[in-house]
């Protein structure tokens, strides 16, 4: 459904103008720009008595006039910068309800200085103040309340009769009201902000974690292209070759799986010593010996089957590559419901305290099996070979 | 200088064998085992063929009763064959045999392996050391200490001595002593366990090993 510009239900998400800070604020500049309209309202039916009783009606209708175009100006300012007005517009209503006051002074008769809407300053300059309380810095705030309260306690005073406990009462609530007012926006600004640290932290996460599905959906499928791509292909034999073309297979439909967001067709839980023994097959040109007894009997999810497959291609992939091995032994066990899957070559090793481990080892082995909670542990000697030990739960099928 | 004796029924590899290797002196070739017996040489180690019967020699002893024949003369034997089924070079190590080396091993491999039986060391392939780990998992063979199951392990994970020695805190020559007694008790074990039983531990149907074990000695 497409939500119009001064929908209800746009100008009150939170997140329509980009964040939640931003929202607050245009909510908070309405719910300021509605106070200010509400008191013009009230004051309105008393406008007429107002330009009767007053000695000099002409300036009786300016200081009207003035406090309806502040607020039409207040109105304006928040629809178009979608928030409360800052330092800059506040030393300008300051300025302009000093006026007002000034003009009550000569327009309004003692005797109607406090309680009725005659004299509308007092309310107009606590709706004005609580609008300014939201946004200003700390110094033109200081001086908002310093200034109003002072005119408005001289404008009470020079009522025919008030009494002391009604303009401390006045003061209290001119200094009192928009002070709290000016708390609660600063707290809820907080509760903004930190909202938009976490929806930004989780933009981030998700921006990574798509990052590191993309690297696992497409680490090993680089590889083997870039096997393939090799112009001593054609020294390896047919096998070997046919080996290659199935992982290229293989690692495609990865990628087809990851680009087109399709999900891994559900199937029954899988051997794993089948698991092992498809990545091995893949590599003919490795010396494998593949050694399952001892967990002939687990099974495994076909996320988890799917991880391992690949976490195994990678990984030989790697000693294809880089081991200079002359042999591999890929082994499984399963003791107290544990499964270790230990893949060993005698090739030239690394140092794994200095080494960075690249994407292959990083995010598709390590990451995506601890996705399907199955631990990863590397050790490797210099010049002897390497050892890479999976292990998982078995829970099911004794 | 090592001395080695070469059994194989195969003349290109007697001929050829011999000039390949560089720290071991091949000091006769034959083509049977009852010919080295016959002649009572003194060898470090017995490279042996498992497959020695052909239409020349179709009397021929070969295969575990090849490698009993030649332990029980008092020779070091290191099985270097094609075979590849696991239970028939396991049998191979009930017959006797210290060491197994395929024959698709790099040469300096194999020559590894026939330098460590002549020396008194123990070489068995992982994939039968998985094998022999299934019989002491299963408790076939319960003589093993807990070192001993340490050091199985990690030879049927392919894992070499440097990196159980870093592992486990023990020298390298610790842990080839223990595999060493570890092949020897397992060895002598296996020559007096039915076929039947390992075949029950191994999940083989019955009759698989009634062929290729070796004839008790009990």
């Amino acid at each position: 459904m497409v939500r119009g510009r001064w929908s209800p239900a746009r100008m009150l998400d939170p997140t329509a103008l980009g964040s939640v800070r931003a929202g607050l604020w245009w909510n908070i500049g309405l719910l300021v720009a509605a106070l200010r309209v509400g008191t013009v309202i009230q004051m309105l039916p008393s406008l007429p008595l107002a330009v009767r009783s007053s000695e000099r009606p002409a300036l009786t209708v300016l200081a009207w006039t003035l406090a309806l175009a502040l607020t039409a100006v207040l109105c304006v300012g928040v629809a178009r910068n979608k928030r409360p007005p800052y330092d800059q517009m506040a030393l300008f209503e300051t300025v302009a309800m000093l006026a007002l006051f000034g003009l009550g002074f000569l327009t309004v008769a003692p005797e109607d200085r406090v309680g009725n809407w005659v004299a509308f300053q007092p309310a107009y300059a606590l709706s004005l103040m609580i609008g300014l309380s939201v946004l200003t810095s700390r110094r033109v705030w200081l001086l908002v309340l310093v200034l109003i309260p002072t005119a408005d306690v001289l404008f009470c005073m020079s009522a025919e009769s008030v009494d002391l406990p009604t303009l401390i009462g006045n003061v209290l609530t001119l200094v009192v009201l928009p002070t709290i007012t000016r708390l609660a926006f600063r707290y809820t600004t907080r509760i903004a902000d930190l909202a938009d640290e976490s929806a930004a932290r989780v933009a981030e996460f998700a921006r990574r974690e798509e990052e590191r599905r993309a690297q696992a959906a497409m680490h090993n499928g680089a590889a083997v292209m870039a096997l393939l791509a090799r112009d001593d292909l054609d020294r390896l034999d047919a096998g070997a070759r046919q080996a290659l073309r199935v992982q290229a297979r293989t690692e495609t439909e990865r990628m087809r799986r990851y680009l087109t967001g399709d999900q891994l067709v559900r199937a029954d839980r899988r051997a794993l010593a089948a698991v092992a023994e498809g990545a091995a097959a893949g590599f003919p040109d490795l010396r494998i010996d593949l050694i399952t007894d001892l967990g002939a009997h687990v099974l495994v999810s076909p996320e988890q089957a799917e991880a391992v497959s690949a976490a195994l291609t990678s990984i030989l992939l790697n000693v294809r590559l880089h081991a200079g091995a002359q042999r591999v032994v890929l082994h499984l066990d399963e003791e107290d419901g544990i499964w270790t899957l230990t893949l060993h070559d005698d090739g030239v090793g690394f140092d794994v305290a200095t080494v960075r481990e690249g994407v292959g080892l990083r995010e598709v082995v390590r990451a995506e099996l601890a996705r399907q909670q199955i631990a990863v542990a590397i050790d490797s000697m210099l010049g002897t070979g390497t050892t890479v030990v999976l292990r998982g739960t078995h829970q099911e099928l004794r | 200088m090592i001395r080695a004796a070469l059994v194989d029924d195969a003349t290109v590899i007697r001929g050829a064998l011999a000039g390949m290797l560089r720290e071991i002196e091949v000091v006769v070739a034959v083509s049977t085992a009852e010919e080295l017996i016959a002649r009572r040489l003194e060898v470090d180690v017995v490279v042996l063929d498992l497959h020695l019967v052909n239409r020349t020699q179709p009397d021929a002893l070969q295969g575990v009763a090849a490698v009993q024949a030649l332990v029980e003369a008092g020779y070091a034997v290191c099985v270097y064959s094609q075979e590849e089924r696991r239970w028939v070079l396991a049998a191979c190590i009930a017959a006797g045999a210290r060491g197994v080396v395929s024959k698709a091993e790099p040469l300096d491999v194999a020559e590894q392996a026939f330098a460590e039986v002549a020396a008194g060391g123990s070489v068995v392939p992982a994939p039968v050391a998985g094998l022999i780990e299934v019989l002491v998992r299963r408790r076939s063979i319960t003589l093993l200490g807990e070192r001993q199951r340490q050091v199985l392990a990690g030879r049927a994970r392919g894992l070499t001595y440097a990196e159980m020695a870093q592992q486990l805190h023990l020298s390298e020559s610790t842990l080839r002593g223990y595999w060493h007694e570890l092949i020897g008790t397992v060895s002598e074990h296996l020559q007096h366990t039915a076929p039947a039983d390992i075949e029950r531990a191994l999940g083989l149907a019955p009759g698989d090993l009634l062929d290729a074990w070796p004839r008790s000695r009990s």
